[in-house]
Formats: structure tokens, sequence, C-alpha cells
């Protein structure tokens, strides 16, 4: 019985050490987050650190990630341009189009669930094999191409990294994986003349056109805010002191092709996964922090300006517009009903424009801790 | 050994049958339409049109029974709480939570009495250090109008593209910008409290859809969001306020 009692003790010793040591090592990650924000939530099994990190830069801007040597990471996601990609629809490694416009990686951590379309996709660790071995369309291309592929990080500088980030030499897809999203949960971005005015309280941090466009943004006669609303302006987002589940997607009215909501047939949205009927058209809404640097806009990037936008949005979608002109009444019955048009002066505009440059964090686009580590 | 068992099993049962003591007041809510709860799956008829809910949530505060102040006991996972306040409800495509339990222990019967609101002193604060259940954007407006304390979000089934919407909350309030909290209560608050007479534990708390929307066409045009629609909204707020809404009398839903 003894006996017994001190295994038991000693086991339960162990496990304590062992969970306690598991949760000094994410707690010591420092968030470039201002105090008070809410912290991302993390997996239990890729804990963020440094040197991950750093290794998830050297990969996330390194072209021999891609089978031809071609494209990285940053291809289609750009610092300057809030790593998103100025191109309508992104162009993979091997030549071929993806039918979907580069989203921007803002705050990507806190996202519910990632790309612009998928209910349950909710883990980055997840959505990187996508564009790493996806073959329709190939981006990466990695498929086919593992070894060649693992055999080009075999150099005295990555094995040093990995081992900093993993505390073994093995060199793996997983620890890829791991670091790329590791690095990718750190592009934070907090510091817009917005979150000086709403949550530093710098009553000067805008200017008088940026808040009257701001008041515009959450008024109920613009609705924007029902859709990108919270800290990160996009109601998709989840974190450590939120844990009710939200996927919110809608459908903009940006596609009605049959007059009775369709979307055309390449890209019919959540729809295309869940099946459901009611799914038809619609995206996540996307964050609007650094909007001004991620044109094109929409899914499809089918939207070249802000200015474009909010006359789509004014117009109660584009598609209503073009319906008018054909003299079709019939509406989307898919539409999200905060897509009612509404109609703004041109100094409305102008304010509502001036408010979502405000929502552009330079020292993000520009951070040297974010740039190519190879420049 | 034996003894040692025997310590165990007095023990055991020492424990189940304090457990059971403890047994905790619950707030178990369900909406109903005509006499029927109204699910996320099912459609429902009001005036022969045919609607779906998406989203129906609503804040709850100052509980009471018998005159004394409830706290919420909440799932030990969640740090941050406020236990004074609740969030009852969700979206359809997340998840929904209609039941509240209290730190107390039920007796008989009692007098319940809420708030369908988030009180002033919590409600234009930074939402980014706010407290469960109040870090919920989609029930958030700004922090110059504050928090939705209701929204009811439905979209037809009948006719295409209709959909009809209730956000309630505190509306009138003056602030430097919608980033700035008012210095002063809101002109409407819009806060109503309700009351439930002999209120038993172990039996839901109906919430009267009928009852709600009564003398109001659902449409888009008749959806109130805060102060935009005065007629709709006025139709509402009316009804809050003189029609029975929370009851554990099914009969008094219809």
């Amino acid at each position: 019985m003894t006996y017994f009692l001190k295994m038991v003790a000693i086991v339960a010793l162990i496990f304590t050490m062992l969970a306690c040591d598991s949760k000094n090592t994410a707690a010591t990650y420092k968030w470039p987050i201002p105090k008070d924000y809410p912290k991302p939530q993390v997996p239990a099994d890729n804990p963020m650190s440094d040197a991950k990190v750093n290794l998830g830069r050297f990969l996330f801007y390194d072209t021999n990630l891609s089978a031809n040597q071609t494209q990285s990471c940053a291809t289609c996601h750009q610092q300057d341009k809030a790593f998103s990609e100025p191109l309508i629809v992104s162009v993979g490694s091997t030549g071929q189009s993806h039918r979907r416009n580069s989203l921007a990686l803002v705050n990507i951590a806190y996202n519910k669930t990632l790309t612009w379309a998928h209910p349950s996709l909710d883990s980055i660790e997840r959505q990187i094999l996508l564009p790493l071995f996806g073959e329709e369309p190939v981006e990466m291309g990695v498929t086919g191409h593992e070894g060649e592929i693992l055999s080009r990080f075999n150099s005295d500088k990555y094995k040093v990294m990995f081992a900093a980030a993993f505390d073994d030499k093995d060199i793996n897809f997983d620890k890829i994986n791991k670091a790329l999203s590791s690095f990718v949960r750190r592009l934070i971005s907090f510091d817009s003349p917005f979150d000086r005015y709403a949550y530093a309280m710098q009553d000067n941090a805008l200017s008088d056109s940026q808040i009257r466009g701001m008041d515009l943004f959450f008024s109920e006669r613009l609705e924007c805010h029902h859709c990108h609303g919270g800290f990160n302006f996009t109601q998709s987002t989840t974190h450590q002191k939120q844990l009710l589940d939200r996927r919110p997607f809608h459908n903009t009215g940006l596609y009605n092709i049959d007059g009775k909501g369709s979307y055309p047939l390449t890209d019919s949205g959540l729809n295309e996964i869940t099946l459901e009927p009611n799914d038809m058209g619609a995206f996540r809404a996307p964050t609007l922090r650094n909007i001004a640097l991620s044109a094109p806009y929409m899914h499809d990037g089918s939207i070249q300006t802000l200015e474009e936008v909010i006359d789509h949005y004014a117009a109660g979608g584009r598609a209503a517009i073009k319906l008018t002109a054909q003299k079709q009444v019939s509406k989307s019955i898919y539409r999200s009903p905060f897509v009612k048009g509404f109609t703004l002066t041109s100094k409305e505009k102008s304010d509502l424009i001036a408010f979502l440059n405000a929502l552009t964090d330079e020292s993000f686009a520009s951070d040297p801790k974010l740039s190519n580590p190879f420049n | 050994m034996r003894r040692f068992l025997i310590t165990l099993f007095i023990l055991v049962m020492f424990l189940l049958i304090a457990c059971q003591n403890k047994k905790p007041n619950r707030l178990t809510f369900i909406p109903v339409v005509n006499g029927q709860p109204i699910m996320c799956e099912d459609g429902f008829l009001v005036n022969e049109q045919k609607w779906r809910l998406k989203s129906f949530q609503f804040y709850i505060s100052k509980i009471k029974l018998n005159g004394e102040m409830q706290n919420i006991n909440y799932d030990g996972n969640l740090k941050e709480v406020n236990n004074r306040l609740a969030l009852v409800g969700g979206a359809c495509r997340g998840e929904l939570n209609w039941q509240i339990e209290l730190n107390s222990e039920p007796e008989l019967k009692s007098v319940l009495e809420f708030e369908l609101a988030v009180p002033f002193e919590l409600n234009h604060k930074n939402p980014l250090t706010a407290q469960f259940p109040l870090n919920q954007p989609d029930m958030f407006w700004t922090w110059q109008l504050g928090h939705k304390f209701l929204r009811l979000d439905l979209v037809s089934q009948t006719e295409k593209g209709e959909n009809w919407s209730f956000h309630l909350g505190s509306t009138g309030c003056d602030s430097a910008s919608v980033m700035r909290s008012p210095k002063s209560p809101c002109k409407n608050p819009n806060r109503v409290s309700f009351s439930i007479k002999d209120f038993e534990s172990n039996k839901p708390i109906y919430i009267a859809f009928n009852n709600l929307v009564s003398g109001l066409e659902l449409s888009k045009r008749n959806s109130c969001m805060g102060d935009l629609n005065q007629s709709a909204c006025s139709a509402l707020y009316q009804n809050l306020n003189q029609r029975v809404i929370f009851t554990q009398d099914i009969e008094r839903t219809k």
C-alpha cells in the first residue's frame, strides 16, 4: 500500500511538473500587442517561441520552399501590401491562376476560420498545407517533390535554426509548417491611427474628416460594422477571452447571374463546402485593418479601389445595379440583410475613405522584424 | 484495508449527498412561437409567412430571487467573467446557450426579477478589456451606444430576400465620437425589467415571441435597429413593457 501511494505521488509530481512546464513556455512568449488587447489562442502542440518565429520568417521568404524555386510565401503575401498581393487573383509557381484574391495576413492569429470561405478550417497549421501541397491549383507545388525540397534546407544555417526552434536538428514538413504558422501568427498589427484614437485615447490621432468617417462607418445607416465589427474589423474573430463560437459568412450581392441569387459556378463560396443553399455566395468578412494597402478587393479581386467598394455597398450590392439595368426586379435571396444600400454625399464618401485609411498601420507594413531576412 | 474501504464508502456517500443538496438554481429559457419551441433548423409561421431563426441572443442582469441579487456560475474554464451578467441564446451558425446557473439553491417558489439590459456602468467601456460575456463583437455597437441588449434576426422562407431584425439597446447617447463613452446616461436607456412570480427553478422560462411582435407585421421595413425606425421600435418597446414576454406558463405565450 505504502509502495503504491509512493508511486502515485511520484507520478503525480512528474505530471504536475510537466504540465506546469508546458504552461510556462506558452506564457513566456511576448506577443507584440498593446496592454489589455486580448491574446490569440495558440494550439497546444505548437506554442509560440522567438526561435520558431525566426525560423518561420526565413522559410516564409525562401523560394526553396516551392518545387521550382520560383516562389516563396511572400510572393503572394507582400509586406508592403499588408501581406497580400496587388493582383486580381494570385498565380502559383507553375503559372496556374488561383480563382481567388490573395488575403492579407493581418492578425490572422485571431481568425475564427481561415481562407475566404470554409466553415471549419480553423487552424493555421492546416491552412498552410493548402498552398504548400495543394494540386488544384498548384501554388508552391511541394507534392511529389518533398525529398528534394527538404534537402535544400539541409544547410548549416537552417540546421542551427531548426535546432533552436525544436530542440533537434531533424528537418521535416511538420516542423516547417509549425514554424511558418508561428511566423504568420506573429503578423500582428495594432498601431494604426485608429488604434491610437480608440484605444490609446489620443484625441488628435484622427483628423476631423476621419472621425466623421468613423461615425458613419459605425452608423446603422451604413451597417458596415455588422460584418466588419470588433477590434479586428471582422466578426470572424476569436481570442483567449472569447470562447463562444461565431463563424460569420456573408453574401454581399456581388453576383446574381440568374436573377435568383446564384454566383458563378467557378466560385459559389461557402455553399461549395456546406452544400447548404443558404450559403450561396457567402464569404468570410475579412479584416479591414490595412485595407488601403490590400487592393484589389473581394474574394475574386473584382473591385479595384475602396471608392468602388463603397459604391458597391451603396447600391446594395453590385449585382443589384446590373439587374436594375436589365429591368429585372428579382433580388438575391441570399444577400446579407445588412447589404441594403445607402446614399452618401461626396463629402461623406471622402470622410469614409479617410477613415478606412486611418486603419493603415505603417509600422506593420515596414517593420524590419517582419521583412525579408535574405535582403 | 477493510477499514479503509468502509471509510472510502462513507466518504463517497457523503459527497453524493452533499452534491445533491447543492444543485443550483437554473434559469432555462425556451423561445416559443404559437406554443412551440423555436429551433434553428425548423421554420415557423407568423401571419402565414414562414420564418427561420438566424440569431437570438440577449443579456440579462440585476437578477434577483426574492429580492436578493444573484451571481451566475460560469464554467470553471472561463477566467475573467462578469458574474452579474449573462448572455442567453446565440447565433444559429454557432453555439446557442439557453441555460444559466445561479450561485444559489432553489426554493420551492420564489420571485424572479431581472433586467433585459447591460447596466450603464458596464455598457460603454472598452470592449477589448471587457469580461465575458461582454466580449462579444456581434453584441457590441460602439463605445457611444454600448452593447445590444437583445439581438433577434429572422429570415423569411416564404418571400425571397425578406428578413426582419430587432436590435435593442440604448439610444440617444451623446459623446465626442462613436469611440468615446457618454458621460451621462443616454436619452433612451431602453432597459426593461421583468419579474416572474412563483418562479420554479426546475421549469423553463418561455419567451413569448408572439407577444413580443404582437401588432407588428414582420418585414425588412419593420425592422428595429436602434431608433432609426420609430414606429416599429415603439411598437416593440411597448410590447416589451406591457405584454407577457417571459413566463413559465406556456398558455400565456399564445
